[in-house]
């Protein structure tokens, strides 16, 4: 008797288990989001902010709610180099917050093009999911290349913005030294580049 | 020569055998140190390495990236010492592997550093800020221990190989420098064992000890050889010694010879003419003469007599000291003996007022086999002394058995005695127990010395016991063996002679000659002389002869060839043979056999006495012997 109520027990487990795993699959909407999310901790854990602060990094979010959503579930509750993180819901970029990284989950060139535009004096790492996000002044592009997760990097912008980002991590992606709004062509061959 | 290489066998393989343990040890010993060491540094090696890689793989976890992971993973294959290494997702699914692991997935294993047998394998976390997201493996190769131990076996066959050439060549040093001088020292043993030359020497070349030992050797040669001149010089000077000493004692035995000689030429010579002297004397006292004449000549006779008597004793020392004196073995009566040499002394016992006497016990032999010339000299010899040396009481002769068929004789006489401390020097030659006696006794000293020696020489011993004042004993003892009594020959017939002989004498000496045919003459026989033995047998041949007295000592044909001849002729001429009598010097039995066996008929002993020369003719002439 015992045992098949213990059994029982571990069955029962195991179900709410499963259901609630299945709640939280439907809940995100979608893996990429999960992919970029996770891609976004390991860019906040290999870099470094030189303004001193020790307090949680706050990590501000504008765009698709659902990538709001995931980055809120997935990082909330995380450390990066023993500092908690926080995510930030902008919304709208007339108030901006002071932030340590800013993500863009829009492919809407101008709300891009504005947001990087009032985000410039707060040194923040802005890491975006669009083609032009670089050319906008972003720091951080990521692409989901094969069902990989692959970035380019702005030098020009990484060094404006005065974060430091790992080699460990950079040499996962692309380091691209300066990005000119008429080279736009040059982004295509990359993105565009035969699967590995 | 044997060879002697076990010396150098036994340290070449010392040598050789210490190079092989010496390697194989060393081998062990790093090979172990060297596998332990050489994990220590691969584990070291791997967990930098892995921790660098853990980090630089960790963020394509998060990114999903394995296409980096596996160019990260694949460039530690540069290394040749990384031999797989694999890349695990936080599920514990692989994720990103090296090239050699294409095959398949090993399966996920537990944190930890694990060693097997040819590799080190490292699992560890890859952490993102304290959380694990993954697991990385590394495998290392590490060389095994029998391939490490196969490696320094190598090497320790060519330390091997090296010991053993180090080997061959200190053993080629050894010989020169160990093994050669011994052998040369051994040589030169061995040349010397068989040339006994001891003038080699090893030629010392080190200062080591072999230098040392073939120094000691060469210092034993130097003694041995330094001993063998000093004992050679000894020899050398021995020898000389010896020679002159031999040299000496033949000169000396020489002169004592060539004394004795002398002496024995001299009384011979000396005794002839007085055997003349005697002769003649007797002749004259044979005539009538006045009282005072004869009184005279008895006094010349007697003298002539003691100085024969000395004569003869000088005879018979130099005889005993050449070594010439020969005794006779033959049977005889002893009682007569002593009675007859008594006999000698009556006049001078009855002069002198002595009770002389001879006392021979019951249990002594009446016949006896020894020489009896000889005894009756030590007997006469003895009581002469005895009678000499004693004026007044007795002189007695004891004769009595003893065991072992020994006679011993006792002459005991009252006379002036012998001191102690004189009892041996009397029986020495020329000595008398004071100088003083010789004046007031007489004589030579040469009788006790004579007579001890004639004992001596017959195996018996002579020794005295004396008082001074008192008397002395004289005692001897010899050997005598019983003899069977001889039948005593029949009386012989009295004395007839015919008037009418002829006689032949062969006689060389004219004293001799003169003596006999006096006597001869006065028979009124018919005398020829002949005067040596060719002559004697020439006068045979020519005339008749009724007797022939043949000297047998004469030049040329002696008397024994001479009768020999005569004998010869006689069986050749037919019946008819003449007796021959020989005339000698010599008393011994030995001569008196050497006649009669030459053919003579009897024997006459000089100096001739005319009533025994007469008795002998008689005897000769009544017997006729067989041709």
């Amino acid at each position: 008797m015992i045992h098949r109520s213990e059994g029982l027990t571990r069955w029962l487990r195991g179900l709410v288990l499963l259901s609630l795993a299945a709640i939280a699959r439907s809940a995100a909407s979608n893996p990429e989001d999960e992919l970029k999310s996770a891609t976004v901790l390991t860019f906040v854990r290999h870099s470094f902010w030189h303004d001193g602060e020790t307090g949680p990094i706050r990590i501000a979010v504008l765009g698709r709610p659902a990538m709001i959503s995931t980055l809120r579930r997935t990082l909330e509750g995380r450390t990066a180099n023993n500092r908690a993180i926080r995510i930030l819901d902008v919304r709208s970029i007339a108030e901006l917050p002071s932030c340590n990284v800013l993500y863009i989950a829009s492919d809407d060139n101008k709300e891009i093009r504005q947001t990087l535009a009032a985000s410039r004096a707060s040194r923040a790492l802005t890491i975006g999911e669009s083609n032009r996000f670089l050319e906008y002044g972003g720091v951080v592009n990521l692409l989901i290349v094969d069902g990989r997760m692959s970035f380019e990097v702005s030098r020009e912008a990484l060094d404006r913005a005065g974060v430091t980002i790992s080699s460990t991590l950079l040499r996962y992606g692309q380091m691209v030294p300066s990005v000119a709004p008429s080279v736009a062509p040059s982004v295509a061959p990359r993105t565009a580049r035969p699967p590995a | 020569m044997k060879p002697y290489s076990s010396l150098r066998r036994k340290l070449t393989l010392l040598i050789a055998g210490g190079g092989v343990v010496a390697a194989l040890i060393a081998a062990a010993g790093f090979s172990m140190f060297d596998l332990n060491r050489f994990r220590q540094a691969t584990n070291a090696q791997v967990t930098a390495i892995a921790n660098i890689v853990a980090s630089q793989v960790e963020p394509s976890i998060a990114l999903g990236d394995r296409k980096v992971a596996g160019e990260i993973l694949n460039s530690l294959l540069a290394d040749r010492m990384i031999r797989e290494a694999v890349l695990y997702d936080g599920s514990g699914a692989c994720f990103a592997m090296t090239r050699q692991s294409v095959a398949g997935c090993p399966a996920r294993p537990p944190d930890g550093l694990w060693h097997q047998r040819d590799a080190i394998v490292l699992v560890r976390p890859v952490k993102a800020d304290g959380e694990r997201t993954g697991t990385l493996l590394v495998a290392a190769n590490v060389p095994s221990m029998q391939e490490v131990v196969l490696q320094y076996l190598g090497g320790a066959a060519l330390i091997l190989a090296l010991s053993l050439v180090v080997a061959a060549v200190l053993a080629v040093a050894l010989q020169s420098r160990v093994s050669a001088p011994i052998l040369a020292i051994a040589r030169v043993a061995e040349r010397i064992a068989q040339t006994h030359r001891f003038h080699d020497r090893v030629a010392v070349a080190s200062s080591d000890e072999l230098g040392v030992l073939a120094e000691s050797f060469n210092a034993m040669l130097n003694e041995i050889e330094r001993r063998d001149a000093a004992l050679e010089q000894q020899i050398l000077e021995r020898n000389r010694v010896n020679a002159e000493l031999r040299f000496a004692k033949e000169r000396a035995e020489e002169a004592a010879h060539m004394k004795s000689q002398f002496l024995a030429n001299m009384s011979h010579e000396i005794r002839t003419p007085m055997n003349g002297v005697m002769g003649m004397i007797s002749l004259v006292l044979d005539h009538p003469l006045d009282p005072e004449d004869r009184e005279h000549l008895v006094v010349a006779h007697s003298a002539a007599e003691a100085l024969v008597t000395i004569l003869n004793d000088v005879l018979d020392l130099s005889k005993i000291e050449a070594g010439k004196m020969i005794f006779e073995a033959i049977d005889f009566d002893l009682h007569r003996l002593v009675a007859d040499s008594l006999r000698i002394f009556d006049s001078a016992a009855r002069t002198k007022k002595l009770d002389l006497a001879a006392d021979l016990a019951p249990d002594c032999p009446h016949w006896v086999r020894g020489d009896p010339l000889r005894l009756r000299q030590i007997l006469v010899n003895l009581v002469g002394n005895a009678i000499k040396f004693t004026t007044a009481g007795s002189v007695r002769v004891i004769v009595t058995a003893r065991p072992e068929n020994q006679l011993r004789v006792e002459v005991r006489d009252t006379g002036i005695g012998v001191p102690p401390h004189q009892m041996e020097a009397i029986f020495e030659a020329f000595t008398q127990a004071d100088g003083s006696h010789t004046r007031q006794f007489g004589g030579t000293g040469l009788g006790l010395a004579i007579t001890r020696r004639l004992v001596d020489l017959m195996g018996g011993r002579l020794w005295a016991q004396s008082q001074p004042g008192r008397g002395s004993s004289f005692f001897f003892e010899l050997p005598a063996t019983r003899a069977q009594p001889i039948q005593p020959s029949p009386p012989l017939p009295a004395i007839a002679v015919p008037d009418m002989l002829r006689v032949l004498v062969a006689e060389d000496n004219p004293i001799n000659q003169k003596v006999i045919c006096s006597m001869l003459r006065r028979q009124g026989w018919d005398v020829t002389l002949a005067h040596n033995g060719e002559e004697s047998f020439r006068y045979f041949q020519e005339a008749a002869f009724d007797i022939i007295l043949m000297d047998v000592q004469m030049p040329e044909v002696d008397g024994l060839e001479s009768t020999l001849r005569i004998r010869q002729a006689e069986r050749n001429r037919g019946p008819g043979r003449v007796p021959i009598l020989a005339l000698t010097a010599h008393a011994a039995q030995s001569q008196h056999d050497q006649c009669m066996a030459a053919g003579m008929d009897g024997v006459i002993t000089k100096p001739v006495n005319r009533a025994a020369l007469l008795t002998q003719i008689a005897a000769a002439l009544s017997h006729p012997q067989p041709v």
